[in-house]
């Protein structure tokens, strides 16, 4: 599989070396592992959270209460996986859709308090229920993108160091 | 392509089997939630209600009308179900009233075990809709026992002491002997009221 073209030899060579996969995977990895176990220590309280989404119509209530078990745990797992280095690519990319859905969710919900009240957008503050307690939803915004950026730089390295066992197909090397 | 092809099988599988570790580690955690329990249905608007006759505001401006405050929502959809909320006066003189002490008024704290712990209005007991099994038992006893049952959570728009008092009426707990205390630990509190700590003994 040969890469593009000249410049990108450096670049290359950089994700080579295994650092930028491996910083990137050990901040990802222990940020989910952080805020998954930061939502099981009140499971009732990030159902809750998760209901003033909206996402789900009151009937889908038996949806709501799966995804409200589900992701916690989830997030815990993923990130243990990135932490040892197992299937990262994969990871990364499931990473990165369940990352553009919460802040997608996020945006929505900041974009609704900005249309209803007369404040400037960066001083908007809530609870998102990611875990990490009330915050400035332009910080919580910033955040998710560094953590995008962080699950695009593992989906794209091919950096297998410092891995337990980083793909799970093996193909031809 | 191909390499990108086995990322997303990578992925997929992934998903699957995490998905289905968490729903298991869900269900053998002790604080787990249960999937099939309808949580909010004391939230949902009873079928058969029309809403409460709105007065068609004029609105200044191009301002939106104002929805109804989650206390009046709270009022009217437990107004539905034969439930009455006690206003902090009548919460009080329940209160200060001697029979209190003989249990003749139970107070019920609908909020967590934590928040419970930290300050909760002396005597009442814990009830927490989202684990109700944990205590029920000795709080129907009690409630079957006293005239009147009182339900509080933490005041403003928390919805749990309405959570609770429909699982009470469920529980045989006849509906005219159940007030939701709207206003909640926060207006306990604010009116300079005694506060006890720490779990009661069972």
């Amino acid at each position: 599989m040969s890469d593009a073209v000249a410049p990108a030899g450096r670049l290359r060579r950089w994700d080579e070396s295994g650092y930028p996969a491996l910083i990137a995977r050990l901040i990802l990895g222990g940020a989910f592992l952080y805020l998954g176990q930061a939502k099981l220590a009140d499971p009732v309280q990030f159902l809750k959270m998760m209901r003033e989404y909206e996402m789900f119509p009151p009937s889908a209530w038996g949806l709501m209460n799966a995804a409200a078990a589900w992701l916690p745990w989830i997030e815990v797992f993923a990130g243990v996986l990135l932490i040892f280095g197992i299937a990262l690519r994969g990871v990364a990319l499931m990473l990165i859709t369940m990352l553009v859905v919460f802040t997608s969710a996020v945006l929505l919900r900041a974009l609704g308090i900005f249309g209803a009240e007369d404040i400037a957008f960066c001083a908007i503050r809530f609870d998102c229920g990611c875990g990490s307690g009330e915050q400035l939803a332009c910080g919580k915004l910033a955040e998710n993108t560094g953590l995008i950026a962080l699950g695009l730089i593992l989906l794209f390295s091919r950096s297998r160091r410092f891995s337990l066992r980083p793909r799970l197909f093996a193909s031809k090397a | 392509m191909q390499e990108w092809k086995r990322i997303a099988l990578e992925a997929a599988l992934v998903l699957s089997v995490l998905s289905l570790l968490s729903w298991v580690a869900n269900g053998f955690s002790e604080d787990g939630l249960e999937l099939s329990r309808d949580y909010f249905k004391a939230q949902r608007k009873p079928v058969g209600i029309t809403k409460p006759k709105a007065p068609p505001k004029e609105t200044e401006g191009d301002l939106p009308p104002r929805p109804e405050s989650p206390e009046d929502a709270i009022r009217s959809r437990l107004e539905a179900v034969g439930l009455r909320v006690g206003e902090h006066e009548e919460v009080v003189s329940y209160f200060q009233d001697p029979a209190y002490q003989s249990g003749a008024y139970l107070f019920v704290d609908a909020r967590n075990e934590g928040e419970h712990r930290e300050g909760h209005i002396p005597g009442s007991r814990l009830l927490n809709h989202f684990y109700l099994e944990r205590t029920l038992d000795v709080v129907v006893e009690a409630a079957t026992a006293a005239a009147l049952v009182i339900v509080y959570c933490n005041g403003g728009d928390c919805t749990d002491s309405e959570s609770v008092a429909l699982d009470l009426t469920e529980n045989g707990i006849p509906a005219e002997q159940i007030v939701v205390y709207l206003g909640g630990m926060k207006a306990w509190k604010a009116a300079g009221l005694p506060v006890e700590k720490g779990d009661r003994e069972r």
